[in-house]
């Protein structure tokens, strides 16, 4: 018996000896290959910046670059595509028609229809950069707008980012309507992208999102219009500012400070804080002191001498921002006894100093 | 009466050797499947947004607490680390558990603190809190001066204090880079009602001595089994040297700590089970985090004992934090480690005994070195080659070879040795510096009812 087993536990132990002994000795030389690869590439990589910049600085001598994209094409695509970020104006517009020239935007054209997620992913990422020049954006047509349906979220991002650097005020609006529907992360990417976009935005799209029915779509319009953290030109803020949904107004509040301070946005605020839960409390308590809402200042003393630590502190801040009457309030409080009179105090020490007094 | 026992000496020898022969092979399996589920990621990738992250006011803020338990130079530079990560809005929450005077001086000092109006009335009960500290530096952090009440209860008047909606625990004996959070919020912004935590991290690296390999072997297998092959099945349990993000709001929905990270994550992991709604605690493998290699054996015995204990005490008081769900999460660690290396050194001393006395045929004992011996270096072997099938893009040949070949000597002498650390980290009480159990199994936290 003992034989037996011995025999089968020898066979297996070999049979996973060997297993491995081939997958490292398979490893090991693909490790080698890819070790040589990128010695090779960090050798080159230098050399084809260099050649780069000198066009990109004015000379037109592409004997250099043609030779390097015939041998290293991939690597000159990255080249290209790490100037993203430093260069612009015409400087881009030059990287961009050299790309174009050598056919490399048509490879990405072509690479951005592959199966592989990999191979479509990095297409996109090169297209989002070299699209915002128009000749590039011909060439890449429909691509985009039918990338803003792929399956993979990195594709739809990169899609959306060429479209905002190129894009019709249509196709903005569709790109912001794509963000509402994603997650967060889209959200706070796309955000940065279409801050510069903001002001034509808020006339159609923007009030288009927030009118509708639908709260989850009405608070991602507003986190990312939050987002932008700009002066805008919104009316009807009141209107959400009274939403009969809490996530709605929430927003709405933190919102509140970048829109034009309407009788009916001041009137709703001051409800808020008079009215709302503890968290909107808190938010318009932050929204009254940034705006110096005079009309706030019996509310925020309830706050301050009624409200949670936080809320305290944060009525504290915003009666310190309304010099005299603020101060006055907060004086009264702070020659009281407990909590409420330490934040008063200490909220009034820092407007003092912050006042130079 | 002899030759029976003799019998009966070498039919155990034989049991335990084709029982540990297929435990071998079961961890070989679950490495392999951890190895799939990292080719998978690596080859969904996941872009590094971290510039456009650092930068938007979408992101949640994050409140990194840190229980220091002295004021030690070593301490405070671990503090000064929390201080210097980057992200847009990070609040460092530091609990000291029943300080000195001096230790609250050097704290004081160290961080210019003046007092804080801040109150601290969570919704955790803890020992009372005898001051509030905010630093008269541009810095956002608080110090919490707190009755000595021991480790947990200093890490759930950490969870009290914090006003973000995310908490991080970095372990301060591990090495993390300054952009871990803005690392490992990425996931939870992909999906943010779903993401409850976030695992991230890497395994310790190699350097060079027998010590500091077999430690990288060590954090090797284990990263490949409770990260990978556990995320397969939304499993995801915290490896030595990981990084967490949890939503506050879960940690105080389980009733906070009760223990280590390990045992927060098995609570989250259950309560979110017993409320049947799709959750997700997320595996980052990304090297963000790991934890610090091993110089000597003298510091590998004691990173063993101490994952080890709180491996024990997690097991021990599993029906307390996760109900019936504590043992599905926590059998296979308890298998391997705590089951295999009583079994393995039983076999040892039984096949050494009965081979004296002319009871065991050396076949037996052949038989029985293969299934641990040589079953060891299959186990660590793999471990390294299905890391490098799993991700090439960090492909380094020797590193990988000096791992590889290091699993030959790991297993001979010091699997053995190491067994016995395990045996003595499994029964040995917590360390007065770890977190505290004690309340755990005499007192059940508040939700514990909910996944019983």
């Amino acid at each position: 018996m003992i034989r037996v087993e011995l025999t089968v536990a020898a066979l297996l132990v070999s049979a996973y000896f060997v297993f491995l002994t081939a997958l490292f000795w398979g490893l090991w030389v693909r490790a080698s290959r890819r070790r040589r690869r990128a010695a090779t590439v960090e050798s080159q990589m230098p050399r084809i910046r260099e050649a780069l910049v000198e066009y990109l600085s004015g000379s037109n001598n592409q004997a250099a670059i043609r030779e390097y994209v015939r041998h290293y094409r991939r690597d000159v695509g990255d080249a290209i595509l790490d100037f993203h970020g430093t260069v612009g104006g015409s400087a881009r517009d030059r990287l961009c028609d050299l790309a174009l020239e050598f056919s490399l935007v048509h490879d990405w054209c072509q690479d951005a229809q592959s199966k592989e997620q990999a191979v479509r992913r990095k297409a996109f990422a090169r297209l989002s950069f070299v699209c915002a020049y128009e000749p590039c954006r011909r060439v890449a047509g429909d691509l985009l707008l039918v990338a803003l349906e792929d399956s993979d979220p990195e594709v739809r991002l990169a899609a959306a980012r060429a479209l905002v650097a190129s894009g019709t005020i249509e196709e903005l609006g569709q790109v912001f309507r794509l963000a509402l529907s994603q997650g967060l992360l889209t959200r706070v990417l796309l955000a940065e992208d279409l801050r510069r976009h903001a002001t034509e935005l808020c006339r159609t799209a923007v009030p288009e999102a927030l009118a509708r029915d639908n709260p989850a779509q009405q608070v991602a319009a507003l986190q990312m219009v939050v987002g932008w953290e700009r002066a805008l030109p919104l009316a009807n803020l009141h209107t959400l500012l009274s939403s009969k949904h809490h996530e709605v107004r929430l927003e709405a509040l933190r919102l509140a400070p970048l829109v034009p301070l309407s009788a009916e946005n001041r009137s709703a605020i001051l409800q808020q804080l008079r009215e709302g839960d503890a968290e909107e409390s808190t938010a318009a308590a932050l929204v009254a002191g940034r705006l110096r809402l005079h009309e706030a200042l019996p509310y925020l003393a309830r706050c301050l001498r009624l409200g949670t630590a936080e809320m305290a502190r944060i009525a504290a801040a915003a009666l310190a921002e309304m010099h005299p009457k603020g101060w006055q309030t907060l004086l009264e409080i702070s020659g009281g006894s407990g909590t409420s009179a330490l934040i008063a105090a200490a909220a009034l020490e820092r407007g003092r100093r912050r006042a130079g007094v | 009466m002899m030759p029976h026992a003799g019998l009966a000496v070498s039919a155990v020898v034989q049991a335990l050797a084709v029982l540990l022969l297929v435990m071998g092979m079961v961890t070989f399996a679950t490495l392999a499947r951890g190895c799939f589920v990292l080719r998978r990621m690596a080859l969904a990738g996941r872009h590094d947004h971290a510039p456009a992250i650092l930068k938007s006011p979408l992101v949640p803020a994050v409140s990194t607490i840190a229980v220091p338990p002295d004021a030690s130079a070593e301490s405070l530079r671990a503090t000064r680390r929390l201080l210097d990560l980057a992200f847009g809005r990070n609040e460092v929450v530091i609990v000291l558990d029943g300080p000195s005077e001096a230790a609250l001086d050097t704290w004081s000092r160290e961080l210019r603190l003046c007092p804080s109006t801040r109150g601290i009335a969570g919704p955790l009960e803890t020992a009372a809190i005898r001051g509030v500290y905010e630093s008269r530096d541009p810095i956002r952090v608080v110090v919490i001066d707190k009755a000595r009440g021991g480790p947990v209860d200093a890490w759930n008047a950490g969870v009290n204090a914090a006003t973000s909606p995310v908490i991080a625990l970095l372990d301060r004996t591990s090495e993390f880079q300054p952009e871990v959070l803005l690392r490992l919020i990425q996931p939870m912004l992909e999906s943010v009602d779903e993401t409850i935590a976030v695992c991230g991290g890497v395994s310790a690296p190699p350097a060079a001595g027998f010590a500091a390999r077999f430690g990288a072997l060590e954090s090797l297998r284990t990263w490949l089994t409770l990260g990978a092959a556990f995320a397969g099945r939304n499993l995801t349990l915290p490896f030595p040297g990981c990084a967490l993000l949890a939503r506050r709001s879960a940690v105080v929905e389980a009733g906070g700590f009760t223990g280590g990270a390990l045992e927060l994550v098995v609570r989250l992991h259950a309560l979110a089970l017993a409320a049947e709604k799709p959750y997700r605690i997320a595996f980052l493998p990304t090297p963000v985090s790991h934890s610090r290699t091993p110089a000597t054996y003298h510091d590998l015995r004691r990173q063993v004992q101490r994952e080890q204990r709180e491996i024990a005490h997690a097991f021990r008081n599993r029906v307390a934090i996760a109900g019936p769900f504590g043992w599905q999460a926590l059998r296979g660690l308890y298998w391997e480690r705590s089951l295999r290396p009583k079994l393995e050194t039983a076999a040892y001393v039984l096949a050494v005994a009965g081979l004296a006395m002319g009871w065991v045929a050396g076949a037996t004992v052949v038989l029985l070195l293969l299934s641990t011996v040589a079953m060891g270096m299959v186990v660590s072997m793999a471990a390294v080659v299905l890391r490098e099938v799993a991700d090439p893009s960090s492909a380094d040949e020797r590193r990988m070879a000096a791992l590889f070949l290091a699993a030959i000597p790991e297993n001979l002498g010091y699997r053995q040795l190491r067994n016995l650390w395990l045996m003595a980290g499994f029964r040995k009480p917590p360390d007065s510096r770890e977190p505290s159990r004690a309340r755990t199994a005499e007192q059940p936290p508040r939700a514990a009812s909910a996944v019983s």
